[in-house]
């Protein structure tokens, strides 16, 4: 009778453990907003350092569709002084680019995510970036310029 | 008598949960930290597996080639369908624009 009751607890105890394992083990999810935003950001200077500013506007192409592809909302708007083949901003649009000659008021009504306030003179030459990265869960602005 | 016993395994059963919970806590909290891993030294990670430390996965986005690297071999997908993934990043280039994604398992 006494066998019977540990026998019965341990098998108990072993269905207990194997669901929470089951629930544990689920998918970590090793991608979040705030790595992908560095990544964009990092690869970004990687790029204009490396490659030049002609590659820039290719490498946000590759990464839009990547973020898509990863079910992230990733969108950015950047100032700069080049031209970047990246479409022109207007009033509505997203990922997109202010282009801009001599000086150029920068307020948080242009860059929508990010709250900078600024004036940017040409030269030097500049080129800034404000981006959003989001999921269902969390979401990760951040602005910067090379 | 009965009770007894069920108070014993219910201790028992009490201090395997508690181990398993800081098992379980701290093998999550350990992999997260392979997270903070800095992509500037995972970028010499190229397709010919010339690595032997990683299993890893190259997405080549120009000709959507995917190199699979199983410690310093290349080898097909069924070498890694019981590992997760830990780390993903899009790479620009190494030597020339030549974007990837690059993803490590573990």
């Amino acid at each position: 009778m006494k066998s019977q009751y540990i026998l019965l607890a341990t098998i108990a105890i072993i269905i207990i453990l194997s669901f929470i394992t089951y629930y544990n083990l689920s998918p970590i999810n090793s991608i979040n907003p705030n790595l992908i935003g560095k990544n964009f950001e990092d690869q970004i200077i990687y790029t204009y350092q490396n490659f030049g500013y002609n590659y820039i506007s290719n490498y946000t192409l590759y990464f839009e569709n990547y973020t898509k592809e990863i079910n992230y909302n990733f969108s950015f708007i950047c100032i700069s002084s080049y031209n970047l083949s990246i479409q022109e901003c207007n009033e509505n649009n997203i990922n997109c680019c202010y282009y801009f000659k001599g000086f150029f008021i920068v307020n948080q009504s242009i860059l929508k995510y990010c709250n900078e306030n600024f004036i940017l003179y040409s030269p030097p030459n500049w080129i800034c970036f404000c981006y959003n990265v989001n999921n269902s869960n969390s979401y990760y602005i951040n602005f910067f310029c090379i | 008598m009965r009770s007894w016993i069920i108070l014993v395994e219910l201790a028992f059963s009490i201090i395997l949960l508690t181990f398993f919970f800081l098992y379980t806590y701290y093998s999550k909290y350990n992999n997260y930290n392979i997270y903070t891993f800095d992509p500037n030294n995972l970028i010499y990670l190229n397709s010919s597996c010339n690595n032997n430390l990683y299993i890893y996965e190259i997405i080549n986005l120009t000709n959507n080639n995917i190199t699979i690297c199983y410690f310093g071999k290349q080898v097909n997908s069924t070498y890694i369908e019981n590992y997760e993934p830990i780390f993903e990043y899009l790479y620009a280039g190494q030597n020339y624009f030549n974007p990837y994604i690059l993803i490590i398992f573990g």
